[in-house]
């Protein structure tokens, strides 16, 4: 290009850019313009009243106020407008090919005792989790019922499990065979006791107890394999379990930002896990009682209205992995519901208890009773306290929202414990609170979806969403 | 109410108040002034045209529909006062191809509410036909065809006997009164005999597969049917109606290819009007799949016709639908319901929705419809429904002037079609029917200046205009409070005269005499504002125009401006 060329095309640049702008604001203005007409013309207004003939203005004062306020909404009309047929492309393409049925047809037979599902779930403090349970409900015809689940949170957060029971056919008697490997790399350990939230530094303390809670991380895969036998007689069940299980912990040096790596603020016998597998066997004889039910035919099952659930639990720990010790479990949770209206305000009161019995500066951190998380003193994040012994009293109370939803509000109160002594002495003392609220949402035969959203006394803001609480609402020792 | 028509009101009104005091608004009496003509009485709205094309949106995707746009699209577009707009001078709709004035206007007493329409149900000279089962809609049943060549759905009930088929019948019949298109039903009693399977009879899956449908099919879906004592069943028998079906017609806008159809259906008076209908009756299944256009091409052969607009399908009114223990709340709030979603979860749970404490009576074929916690202002379809929102109180007047000409008689004709087996379901419908018709008029009377049925004589002292209260007449409203204002205008809204006034009476006949008229040996254009007290409280007005036809003659009434 000569030199003459090259200095007119930059002359010309900004003018260029000029015309270009000008000319998309026109374009842009003409296109606004015939839209909000558009936008602004009532619903197939007509040209002449036929029906009733007067002799009337064109247009009145009030028309032109009402032209005023609908102007700058006219944008907004449009926006909803595509947005509204966008959403409404899903339920064309299931009016038009039924998509849903042949879906059906495919993941779920006949009868509906056979059926695959779609499964999330996220908590704060985790990544989010989506999978698939398969369930069959009548395997061999006496409703013995076949459970399979995958769940994946990314590279380092699987889930896979396997639920085998033999239903009603050696009934009252109920044989159960859970197969599960989950392997999570986010996992906290706060220290044993009801400490503070510090930021540690440098400190390593010892477990147990320190003065201080640390936040720290380590992962956790997880191999287990547990055989049940459960005796039904109506709403009382005993049952018995034994549970294999594998753990292989593992700590990784931090990123900048991260929380430091659990042995580099521990120590003690009871972190020392992670150099080794633990393996360990667990039996347990439960006894519940299990007198909740529903006051309305068109509420799931996991939100009954009125009753009382009682659990008691009391198990031997061997630990088959050097070095060879065992400990014992013991536990109560006591759940009354009282319908206070309808059926469908409902308060929830819970009083739970677990402990361990043994040398606690012996027993895996990780097998300590833990509270925090989305079920167990909700407000903290999970296994936020941990110790000998933890107490928890819960308060939730639950209301209609629309037809298939309800809303709940709730304050938990719990405490660990590094001594079954200090629970004579101090049972509420530095008690934590966390409080919060949530969504149900439900069919007649089924729990589809809890979001909840909960803070404490400590501060901090926890979210949490299940899709497909088959699992009823979850919950750990 | 709703929270769109909530807020629709509530907009309408800081306009006017705005407009008012910008010093901007139109005077108290308008610029509304009325062609000098009769009233229009019929409309031509069946010239040929054309079949128009058959269109009808799927069922979840008008439920999805109406659910997500219908409220928020109406709050966004600011809707202001709309008139309807298939009305005539005098406030009244004229016969059309939508609706046809009956009880009132033609000779119609209890035995013909208790015929309906039709014939009293299919020929059965000889055995009905079954050529398929029904595909359409949640009941089950089958389409057959009678000794006649007729064809007809036949409805079974599908969950509580006697529910569906009786309350499909009773208001049909009601809203045929009223004056609506509507199918051809009767509750006929069938021996499985009467029913011969034809060689070609089809039955289709729910993916719409066709695959013929066996004698052993035919069992299985009667099998589940309630039989009456002498062991037929009893179905609803609907005529399939005349013409050939297009579809539903839209909520909103009309039919593009359809030339008779210029009024947008959220204007017409016919469409928006059925709210204060349905809420009589208990109906809330509202959508376009319950209405149905059909082309009749005249004459046959010619390839032009026009298109006729009907309402189907209420077997889940009169609360049958409300007997579903996951739709408590029908008739009072929407499927999903924004307004009741955002006032239930932030008042947690302490507010205490209207249906909590309505309960279905526990008599055969009674669905959960009562009149104790009846307000008509509460009323809610199980979907939103666009014309609903856009009704304004000149609408609900005109429905309710319709309903209080049933009298009890009327009614009980209509129930007993129905064929109740307990003559106690029987006896609580037709009381309850008539409560809530009460509490409909209770209510509509009171939003607008209840006067109807004009007169007018002219004389030298004046002219005299005499109405029927209707609030008085039938007993919704106090006679020893109210009171009557009457101030005559000219063309120009000058005043003539002083104001008349004049006191309630029980029977509500009021006259008011001596009113001055127009001068002049013109049309003598004359308008009287009339005010309607009941104590202290000034019900909206109205003003009756008044004009001599051309040529000359006596003054009529040319128009009726109702505000």
């Amino acid at each position: 290009m000569s030199r003459r060329v090259a200095r007119r095309s930059r002359a010309l640049r900004p003018f260029a850019r000029v015309a270009l702008v000008a000319a998309s604001a026109s374009a842009w203005l003409l296109i606004a313009s015939a839209v909000g007409a558009q936008a602004l013309q009532p619903e197939s207004a007509p040209r002449c009243r036929t029906v009733r003939c007067v002799r009337e203005p064109a247009s009145s004062d009030d028309d032109l106020w009402l032209l005023l306020a609908r102007a700058p909404l006219a944008p907004a009309r449009l926006l909803f407008r595509t947005s509204t047929e966008l959403l409404l492309i899903v339920p064309r393409i299931e009016d038009e090919h039924h998509v849903s049925r042949r879906v059906q047809d495919v993941f779920f037979d006949d009868t509906r005792t056979f059926g695959v599902y779609p499964t999330a779930f996220y908590e704060t403090g985790f990544e989010p989790s989506v999978g698939a349970r398969l369930v069959h409900r009548d395997l061999f015809g006496r409703r013995e019922r076949l459970q399979m689940r995958a769940g994946f949170g990314g590279l380092h957060d699987q889930v896979y499990r396997t639920d085998l029971r033999s239903g009603a056919r050696w009934s009252p008697l109920e044989l159960s065979l859970d197969l599960r490997f989950n392997w999570h790399d986010g996992h906290h350990f706060y220290g044993v006791g009801n400490a503070d939230l510090s930021d540690g530094g440098t400190l390593v303390a010892p477990v147990p107890p320190a003065a201080l809670a640390i936040e720290s991380e380590y992962g956790k895969q997880e191999l287990f394999a547990r055989g049940g036998a459960t005796l039904d007689a109506g709403a009382l069940s005993v049952g018995f379990s034994q549970l294999w299980r594998r753990r292989a912990l593992s700590v990784e040096s931090p990123e900048p930002g991260d929380s430091p790596a659990v042995d580099q603020v521990y120590a003690g016998e009871s972190v020392s896990v992670f150099d080794r597998p633990l393996v360990d066997v667990y039996d347990e004889l439960r006894v519940s009682w299990d007198g909740q039910h529903r006051a309305r035919a068109n509420a799931p099952s996991a939100l009954p209205s009125s009753g009382l659930k009682l659990s008691a639990w009391s198990g031997i720990q061997h630990e088959l992995s050097a070095p060879r010790m065992s400990f014992g479990r013991v536990g109560v949770d006591v759940q009354p519901l009282a319908d206070l209206y309808r059926g469908d305000r409902v308060l929830r009161l819970r009083l739970r208890t677990a402990w361990v019995i043994g040398p606690i500066d012996r027993i895996p951190f990780l097998d300590l009773p833990q509270l925090g998380g989305a079920s167990l003193l909700r407000g903290y994040g999970g296994g936020r306290f941990r110790g000998r012994g933890t107490l928890l009293a819960s308060a939730e109370y639950r209301y209609p929202v629309q037809q298939n939803i309800a809303g709940y509000l709730f304050v938990d109160a719990g405490r660990a414990f590094v001594e079954l002594a200090q629970v004579a002495a101090s049972a509420l003392r530095g008690a934590r609170v966390g409080f919060g609220g949530g969504i149900y949402a439900f069919t007649s035969g089924a729990l589809l979806l809890r979001v909840q959203l909960a803070s404490s006394i400590d501060g901090g803001l926890f979210l949490a969403l299940r899709l497909d609480t088959a699992d009823g609402l979850g919950d750990t020792y | 109410m709703p929270i769109a028509r909530a807020a629709r009101v509530a907009a309408a009104r800081m306009v006017g108040l705005v407009a008012l005091a910008s010093g901007c608004g139109s005077g108290a009496l308008g610029e509304l002034r009325f062609e000098n003509r009769p009233p229009i009485r019929a409309l031509a709205d069946r010239r040929p045209i054309a079949q128009p094309e058959e269109h009808e949106d799927g069922k979840i995707t008008a439920s999805a529909g109406a659910l997500l746009g219908t409220e928020p699209m109406y709050l966004l577009s600011v809707p202001g006062p709309q008139p309807a707009l298939d009305v005539n001078a005098h406030e009244e709709v004229p016969d059309s191809s939508w609706f046809t004035n009956r009880i009132g206007q033609r000779e119609l007493g209890p035995a013909q509410i208790a015929r309906g329409p039709g014939d009293g149900g299919p020929d059965r000279s000889r055995p009905l036909r079954v050529l398929s089962s029904k595909q359409a809609g949640t009941a089950p049943g089958l389409v057959v065809e009678d000794a006649a060549g007729e064809r007809y759905f036949l409805k079974l009930d599908p969950i509580w006997p006697e529910t569906e088929t009786a309350a499909d019948v009773v208001v049909q019949r009601l809203l045929w009164a009223a004056g609506y298109n509507v199918p051809d039903n009767d509750v006929i009693g069938l021996a499985r005999s009467e029913l011969v399977l034809a060689d070609d009879a089809t039955q289709k899956d729910e993916l719409g597969a066709k695959r013929p449908f066996t004698a052993q099919a035919l069992d299985a879906l009667l099998a589940g049917a309630p039989r009456r004592r002498d062991g037929r069943y009893r179905v609803l028998a609907s005529k399939f109606l005349p013409g050939k079906p297009l579809g539903g017609f839209a909520p909103l806008g009309v039919r593009p290819d359809d030339a008779n159809d210029r009024i947008a259906h959220q204007h017409r008076r016919t469409v928006r009007a059925q709210h204060v209908f349905f809420a009589w009756l208990g109906h809330t299944d509202v959508k376009p799949a319950n209405t149905l256009d059909t082309w009749i091409e005249q004459p046959e052969g010619s390839g032009r016709g026009y298109v006729v607009h009907h309402l189907l399908d209420f077997g889940k009114a009169l609360g049958v639908w409300g007997r579903d223990r996951a739709r408590e709340a029908d008739g009072y709030a929407a499927q999903f319901d924004y307004g009741v979603a955002a006032r239930s979860l932030l008042s947690f749970g302490l507010w205490r929705r209207p249906w909590e404490d309505v309960r279905a009576p526990s008599l055969r074929g009674v669905g959960r419809y009562e009149a104790e916690h009846f307000d008509p202002e509460m009323y809610s379809p199980t979907n939103p429904y666009a014309p609903f929102l856009y009704a304004d109180r000149q609408d609900g007047f005109w429905a309710a002037r319709i309903i209080a000409r049933f009298a009890r008689e009327h009614i009980a004709a209509a129930v007993d079609a129905g064929r109740y087996t307990d003559p106690r379901a029987r006896d609580y419908l037709i009381d309850t029917i008539v409560a809530r018709q009460r509490k409909t008029l209770r209510h509509w009377f009171a939003q607008v200046a209840p006067l109807d049925r004009f007169t007018v004589q002219s004389s030298a002292s004046g002219v005299r205009v005499c109405a029927v209260d209707l609030a008085l007449l039938h007993g919704v409203a106090e006679a020893k409070r109210t009171r009557y204002r009457a101030q005559s205008y000219d063309y120009d809204g000058d005043r003539l005269g002083p104001p008349r006034v004049a006191s309630g009476a029980r029977e509500g006949a009021v006259c008011i005499a001596g009113l001055p008229s127009a001068a002049g040996d013109g049309e003598t254009y004359t308008m009287i504002a009339f005010e309607v007290w009941r104590g202290n409280e000034a019900l909206p007005g109205l003003v009756l125009h008044l004009a001599r036809p051309r040529g000359g003659g006596a003054l009529r009434i040319i128009g009726i401006e109702r505000s």
